[in-house]
């Protein structure tokens, strides 16, 4: 027996212990026939990291930057050469785990945190960096483009050209810029240009200062809970401005099973009809209409197999991507997570790669 | 069956009679006891405090509602006042006209929880004697959680040990932060020190965010039901869980609403960011575990077959409970709801009344 036999035997037993004859043959193929796209795999560039240095040193005080201080200083940490990487150590962690490909978007908070000139410069150096690295490795790298919103007018400059001229597949935006959300109006330029181009990735990052107290002193302000208010609220605000109505064809990606969002459509439809006359827009269609058709979630940092199926029944099999959140979370239990899951084979393909195809416009194998 | 008020008053009989047969078409298996758990009330002192607040510039995220609730008179504010204020013929009618048996009345929320400690605790003390009065009056319809004012925790505890040994009531009710704090700070032990000591769960039940984070959502009005409610009770529950309060109390036992405040679906992730963090206090067991030991969740406005599933799936049977939010939301949808669910008869049992009956020691009908 070869690696792959025994692999795919194990997989059938666990499929087997899973129950059913129909998740067993799922298990017994999955470790083989898939393409597979990680769409949430961080990265970054010598400038981001050299400027991120920078803005520790001059003592700058912002809780995203409590991140950045350890990594930056504690030695020899190995995130941050997995995210400088974009050859040997990545490509190699992506054939053992029969990873064809990652979608990389500069890692959190990006070019958000600093100010509008310094911004610019990095995003446009990361996005060419990135386009460096898709040309050396096409058929393994696909990537979404960063941009400043502390300056609109630049940011669609950028868009334009990143997805025009760099041919990259859509964009990356980690959640607020100095407290300010994307509903607002001095932002919508960007959201046009981005119905036209290609779609916005909303990560997480850090709330703002001035409204994370509640969470900061029990140590909830990322991953345990901060990270997803944060960005469904963020989400939801876009959704709230009419913006899916004004742009039909503008997409929003949520990581993290949709940031909790999918679990209460119920609770949002019933509500805004009661709530109508208070909002400043009125919407065309329910909240959970656009939660269907602007929104596409992924599985990054919610390897739960009960959760992946619930949001496969509530948005459709179309509508959910996989992802690692890759050098942060391990790309094996991602892996394994997805080839094991209690989803029919044609779904798999789906979220393993089809969908990941279709949004981002990533060509087929 | 369309309900209104004259439908209800003026003909009681002929809506009792209709209700007997409308009950067999929506369930026409075994007849099952029905106690709805989040139901609200409210007395005359209590609006006209909150009247006299809401006139006020007082900068809190719930004085929008409560402003207009006990300012304005539309059809929906003087119905929710006049059902809120009623302890007896319309509440028990609508009761009827849906099989409901039971209802489990707390004071509606936020409570006492924003008046000075003096004016909170003779306020708390009014309400809990005027709950005592009205089961007395209907004691097989009604059951009662004890109303508490935190901002006074050593009389909030003696308040709790009058309601549960006097009084002879079947829990306590506090609405999520009080002056921006949260139940985990050490102030408040001696609310659970009475709880645990007289086997008194606690419901928790939204009100809007607290200034720490409320802003972002009143931006678009979502700091209500439609988004910050869940936001600000879902947080509270998680601080709860890794404070260390369930290692103290062992069997303390937490009541969250709306099909538990989105906690059921980040399980995974909690419990993952808790186990792969360094610097987190450790506990006995995972916050998955403390959360399926220690809480109870109840489906109130989440009238939703796939939530419930998933619930189910998650947390098993026992810690399920049905709720209305009379008179927030309608009866006839939570009830139809939960009698038409595709749910094995012994499990809808549980959720309807058998859940309730042992968690808030509800005797036999």
């Amino acid at each position: 027996m070869d690696r792959r036999e025994v692999l795919a035997g194990a997989a059938m037993l666990s499929g087997a212990l899973l129950g059913g004859e129909a998740l067993a043959q799922a298990g017994r193929r999955s470790t083989r026939n898939f393409r597979r796209i990680a769409t949430e795999e961080a990265f970054a560039t010598p400038e981001f990291v050299e400027a991120c240095r920078d803005i520790v040193k001059a003592g700058w005080n912002s809780k995203d930057l409590d991140f950045w201080r350890g990594l930056l200083f504690r030695q020899n940490d190995p995130r941050l050469a997995d995210l400088l990487d974009l050859d040997q150590q990545r490509l190699a962690t992506m054939d053992k785990q029969g990873i064809d490909m990652q979608l990389l978007s500069l890692t959190s908070p990006g070019v958000q945190f600093f100010e509008p000139m310094t911004a610019t410069t990095l995003a446009t150096t990361a996005n060419d960096h990135l386009a460096e690295a898709i040309r050396r490795h096409p058929t393994r790298y696909a990537g979404l483009a960063a941009f400043a919103p502390q300056d609109p007018k630049g940011a669609v400059k950028e868009m334009e050209r990143a997805i025009n001229g760099l041919k990259l597949n859509g964009f990356i935006l980690n959640s607020h810029t100095n407290g300010e959300y994307m509903d607002d109006p001095k932002f919508r330029p960007i959201l046009e240009a981005a119905a036209a181009l290609g779609p916005i990735y909303i990560h997480p990052r850090p709330l703002p200062d001035t409204i994370d107290g509640p969470y900061r002193d029990m140590g909830l302000w990322t991953a345990m809970w901060g990270f997803q208010v944060e960005t469904s609220l963020h989400a939801l605000r876009i959704l709230f401005s009419g913006a899916f109505d004004d742009f039909p064809d503008l997409k929003i990606v949520l990581g993290h099973m949709g940031e909790g969002i999918p679990y209460w459509l119920y609770r949002l439809d019933y509500m805004y009809p009661k709530m109508e006359r208070m909002f400043t827009r009125k919407l065309k269609k329910k909240p959970s209409e656009y939660v269907k058709s602007n929104f596409i979630i992924t599985t990054s940092g919610m390897n739960d197999h009960a959760a992946l199926k619930y949001c496969v029944e509530v948005l459709g099999p179309r509508n959910v991507m996989w992802a690692i959140d890759y050098p942060y979370q391990e790309a094996e239990e991602a892996t394994t997570f997805m080839n094991t899951a209690p989803v029919s084979d044609e779904d798999k393909a789906l979220i393993f790669s089809g969908n990941a195809e279709r949004v981002f416009k990533i060509a087929q194998s | 069956m369309k309900l209104d008020r004259r439908t209800v008053l003026g003909a009681a009989g002929g809506a009792v009679l209709a209700s007997v047969a409308e009950r067999g078409k929506a369930s026409p298996v075994t007849p099952m006891r029905r106690i709805a758990v989040e139901e609200a009330f409210a007395i005359p002192e209590q609006l006209a405090a909150l009247k006299a607040l809401t006139a006020t510039d007082l900068k809190d995220a719930d004085v929008p509602f409560w402003r207009m609730v006990t300012h304005n008179d539309t059809p929906f504010t003087t119905r929710i006042r006049r059902q809120l204020l009623d302890l007896d013929e319309e509440r028990i009618a609508i009761m009827d006209a849906n099989g409901v048996d039971m209802q489990v009345l707390s004071l509606t929320s936020p409570g006492v929880q924003m008046f000075r400690p003096d004016e909170a605790v003779a306020m708390a003390r009014l309400a809990n004697d005027r709950l005592a009065q009205a089961i007395a009056r209907h004691p097989d319809r009604f059951a009662g959680l004890i109303t508490i004012a935190p901002q006074a925790p050593a009389e909030a505890a003696k308040e709790i040990e009058r309601g549960m040994t006097r009084l002879c009531l079947n829990g306590v009710m506090i609405n999520s932060h009080t002056f921006n704090e949260y139940l985990d700070e050490e102030k408040f032990l001696p609310i659970f020190e009475a709880a645990s000591a007289l086997n008194a769960p606690i419901y928790i039940h939204p009100r809007a965010p607290s200034a720490g984070m409320a802003e972002p959502f009143m931006k678009h009005k979502l700091e209500t039901a439609i988004w910050g409610y869940g936001a600000e009770t879902g947080l509270h529950g998680v601080r709860l869980i890794v404070s260390g309060l369930f290692d103290r109390f062992p069997d303390l036992r937490i009541v969250l609403g709306h099909m538990g405040e989105g906690i059921p679906f980040w399980l995974w992730r909690i419990d993952y960011m808790h186990g792969a963090s360094a610097t987190r206090k450790k506990f006995g067991k995972t916050p998955s575990e403390i959360f399926k030991d220690n809480f109870a969740i109840t489906t109130s406005g989440m009238n939703w077959p796939l939530a419930l599933d998933f619930c189910r799936q998650a947390l098993g049977p026992d810690n399920i409970m049905w709720a209305i939010d009379y008179p927030y939301q309608d009866s006839p949808g939570a009830t139809q709801f939960m009698n038409n669910v595709a749910v094995p008869d012994s499990e809808k049992s549980m959720i309807f009344s058998g859940n309730a009956e042992r968690i808030f020691n509800i005797g036999p009908r």
